[in-house]
């Protein structure tokens, strides 16, 4: 994977230019002339999850140009196709609350209004994480910068293999609100520290929301950032730019909708741990949870931080059967499915809850997110059904390119 | 101090130290009102949709805070407000009330407590700036949170929930009641009050200006100026009388309602001279309504000047006060009272004395020389009027909240306890369902 780094760079600058959209996103996975696309390949299963319609048993699917060309319980294949067979077949997991490479963390803490720095700046493409991602059927991450500063930046998406990994370099900004931004701040103390600065709580977090969008909409000579920074915080007013906003506690995420409410956006609510205090306001607020408190990693209590305490097991399915929106985020996603149905998620939710739903959250579900003819060939083959703790991972396949044992 | 790096021994030593009375201890209580305590340890709150019952409620005697108690009295309470109040023979109960008779017991009105810190999570102080009039903490409340179930055992239903005292200007503080709901369901008030800190915790220590009370003051003086001229250009705009409009300052912009004088400045507020303060700056100078809300050590002794503004007084959570010239331990509003302040109340600082012991203060304030009647009225009505929420309640009055409390007998006596809460006209707490949580 050395030579990523190498890619990478006329990638973003194209990138940053163009101003990403789905459709540049389809332009570099299939019309690339890499190698893997020239392979024909033909994977048949004793049980196929499309995720997105029926569990094929036996199903085989044919992948051609690193994308699926055909499916169903039996294939017709050209003779040069290679065929594999496995027992268990899903697509590829895709994690929209990741740090795979992600150096320092993805923290900036100096400042809080950072919206125009992107943590792809940040990813080392030799990271350790990226192998880690792909053994547990990972095949495509959303990668969050730190919840450090107030206006963090822009999370990536990126596949964890393959020769063109970077999908979006701004799939939308990230605010923490949260108590995090807190977290290094003092009053009080050396003056000349530069720490010495809002927000030591909540109430300074959300009055920098507040005060940042406000000046952002009537702005001024004497503007505290760059144009650059202007022209973000303006997209974020516009619609232009989604916004991620990592909130756990029942009134942290009360305070990111009316924030929203406020200035126009509706964010997509990352944390969510304490949903359960307030289900009904939730969903009537339409917004989408991408769930982060369903971790059997301890780990994870970066992601997770040290508010919300209560057994959190049974939320999932809680939200499911409110036809509240999400998907499962953070690390070990086939456990957290597999917690999930433990406490009550039914099992094709489970699947759908790694898959398709996080592929819904990045609006790439026509690209991503289920095994159907014309998406990506981003597979997981299993030795069994994945939501048995016996079944394990036995490759992974990213853009019809097999990876791992 | 960060309120996350909460520190229980720290908070448990300054609160043994209230108890002395040195002038030394000043210092430590003063901190007291910096820590904070978590309440995240919370059961998901229950909504507030199901339609109000319609209820007709029987009891012994009605402390009304609104004139004579009523003996052998019925309330009607409907859509969560009190329709009718009255002896019970001629109050005619219509079809469809349900009746809850407590045969022996007396009805008052929910508790007002007018200076809490155990609204919401722990973020009190942000003291980065020494005035902070950006600031507001009604997005971070938590109804019907773990302090407050029990502050309503206690008989409190409504708090004025502030910032800390840890700058001279904390932000935007919210009255709300502490029973279950959504925050819209439980809010009264939002911007509620201002907080204003002018001695002791707010002092600077790290080189800027406000080492000392007259720096304080002149950066208090500065910051309300810069307020008064923001309003009064906006209502020159509003009355025609420029044309050019101004622009809006977020920072600036709760300062309408206080400048308008439709919300009060409750103040951080102790000693003579600190109160003497209060009254020249911020209702001589800015013409300001004004709670002087902590009123302790030796600030009676100004009455003569506050009873000439007509300001209330609600003091706490320091109920008492060794006067070195005679020798005597005396009752701070004991000590108001006999010098004529009618406008007179107690406060606890929860977390400083528990939500709960609200009633307690009164105890105390009357087993130092108080009239009993004047202490059911300072929690309530006189809060009530403080906080400027008096259309809503402080008193069992047709058309107010139907936020009744049924108690074993006199509020003030210790030995009596609530056995019942209405907030809204909802039973939020029952002894004989919910036991005993006080």
């Amino acid at each position: 994977m050395n030579n990523w780094m190498i890619k990478t760079q006329p990638l973003k600058l194209l990138l940053t230019g163009l101003r990403l959209t789905l459709a540049i996103t389809c332009m570099f996975h299939c019309g690339g002339p890499a190698a893997a696309q020239e392979n024909i390949s033909l994977v048949k299963a004793n049980q196929l999850f499309t995720v997105d319609g029926e569990v094929l048993s036996p199903g085989q699917v044919l992948i051609e140009g690193g994308r699926i060309v055909a499916l169903g319980e039996s294939v017709e294949a050209p003779e040069n196709a290679t065929t594999i067979e496995v027992d268990t077949l899903m697509p590829g997991i895709i994690n929209t609350a990741g740090d795979t490479g992600l150096s320092d963390n993805g923290a900036e803490v100096s400042r809080e209004i950072v919206p125009d720095f992107q943590t792809l700046d940040a990813i080392d493409w030799l990271s350790r994480d990226f192998k880690e991602a792909l053994d547990q059927g990972v095949t495509t991450v959303q990668i969050l910068p730190s919840t450090e500063s107030v206006f963090a930046g822009f999370a990536c998406v990126v596949k964890t293999a393959g020769d063109d990994p970077v999908v979006t370099d701004r799939q939308g900004v990230l605010l923490a609100v949260c108590a995090d931004p807190t977290s290094r701040n003092r009053s009080r103390s050396r003056p000349d520290s530069i720490y010495v600065r809002q927000p030591t709580n909540r109430m300074g977090v959300v009055w920098i929301v507040r005060r940042t969008l406000h000046r952002a909409q009537q702005p001024d000579a004497d503007l505290p950032w760059t144009a650059d920074t202007q022209e973000i915080l303006h997209g974020i007013l516009t619609g232009e730019h989604s916004v991620l906003c990592v909130s756990r506690t029942d009134f942290d995420i009360r305070s990111a909708l009316k924030l929203g409410q406020d200035h126009g956006f509706q964010p997509t609510i990352y944390g969510g741990d304490e949903v359960y205090r307030m289900m009904d306001d939730f969903k009537a607020s339409g917004a989408r949870l991408v769930y982060t408190a369903l971790t059997t990693n301890a780990s994870a209590s970066a992601l997770r931080g040290s508010e919300g305490t209560e057994l959190r097991w049974n939320v999932p399915g809680r939200l499911h059967s409110s036809g509240i929106p999400f998907c499962l985020a953070g690390p070990n996603l086939l456990d957290q499915a597999r917690f999930a149905t433990r406490f009550g998620l039914p099992r094709d939710e489970a699947l759908k809850a790694i898959t398709l739903y996080p592929a819904q959250t990045l609006a790439m579900e026509d690209q991503l997110g289920s095994i159907t003819t014309g998406k990506q060939a981003d597979l997981v083959a299993l030795t069994g059904d994945p939501l048995e703790p016996t079944s394990r991972v036995l490759w992974t396949m990213v853009g019809g390119e097999i990876y791992g044992n | 101090m960060n309120p996350r790096n909460y520190n229980p021994s720290a908070l448990t030593l300054a609160v043994a130290s209230s108890r002395s009375f040195s002038l030394g201890s000043r210092s430590l209580i003063a901190c007291v009102c910096f820590f904070v305590v978590s309440t995240l340890l919370l059961n998901p709150s229950v909504g507030q949709d199901a339609a109000k019952p319609k209820l007709a409620i029987h009891v012994a005697k009605i402390i009304t805070s609104a004139g004579e108690p009523i003996t052998n009295g019925t309330i009607l309470v409907a859509d969560g407000k009190i329709e009718a109040i009255g002896k019970t023979k001629n109050i005619q109960v219509p079809d469809g009330y349900q009746e809850i008779t407590h045969k022996f017991s007396f009805a008052m009105p929910g508790l007002i407590e007018a200076h809490s810190h155990v609204g919401g999570s722990g973020d009190l102080n942000e003291m980065v700036y020494q005035t902070n009039p950006e600031l507001r903490n009604w997005d971070q409340i938590i109804p019907h949170n773990d302090d407050l179930k029990v502050a309503i055992a206690g008989g409190v239903t409504t708090i004025c929930f502030i910032p800390g005292s840890g700058t001279n200007m904390g932000g935007w503080g919210t009255l709300m009641k502490t029973g279950p709901g959504r925050p819209e369901d439980v809010i009264i008030r939002a911007p509620g009050v201002l907080k204003i800190a002018q001695s002791g915790n707010p002092e600077r220590r790290d080189g800027e200006v406000g080492s000392g009370r007259m720096g304080m003051n002149y950066v208090i003086r500065q910051q309300l100026e810069e307020g008064r001229l923001y309003v009064r250009q906006w209502d020159d705009f509003e009355a025609g009388k420029i044309a050019q409009k101004p622009k809006v300052n977020l920072r600036l912009e709760y300062f309408k309602p206080l400048f308008h004088r439709e919300i009060p400045v409750v103040v951080h507020t102790q000693a003579y001279q600190v109160v003497q303060s209060t009254l020249r700056i911020l209702h001589d100078e800015m013409n300001l309504k004004v709670v002087i809300d902590h009123g302790t050590f030796d600030s009676y002794k100004i009455s003569d000047e506050i009873l000439k503004r007509n300001i209330p007084v609600m003091a706490g959570p320091r109920g008492f006060r060794y006067e070195p010239e005679d020798g005597q331990i005396k009752g701070i509003v004991a000590e108001y009272a006999q010098r004529g302040v009618e406008w007179l109340g107690v406060n606890t600082d929860a977390p400083v004395i528990p939500q709960e012991e609200l009633a307690f203060q009164a105890s105390m304030a009357v087993r130092y020389g108080w009239n009993e009647e004047d202490a059911v009225s300072g929690i309530t009505i006189e809060a009530a009027k403080a906080l400027m929420i008096d259309d809503r309640v402080g008193s069992l009055e047709v058309g107010k909240d139907a936020d009744i409390l049924i108690t074993t007998g006199s509020i003030i006596d210790p030995r009596n306890y609530v056995k019942q809460v209405f907030i809204d006209g909802v039973s939020v707490y029952d002894i004989s369902k919910d036991r005993r949580r006080f």
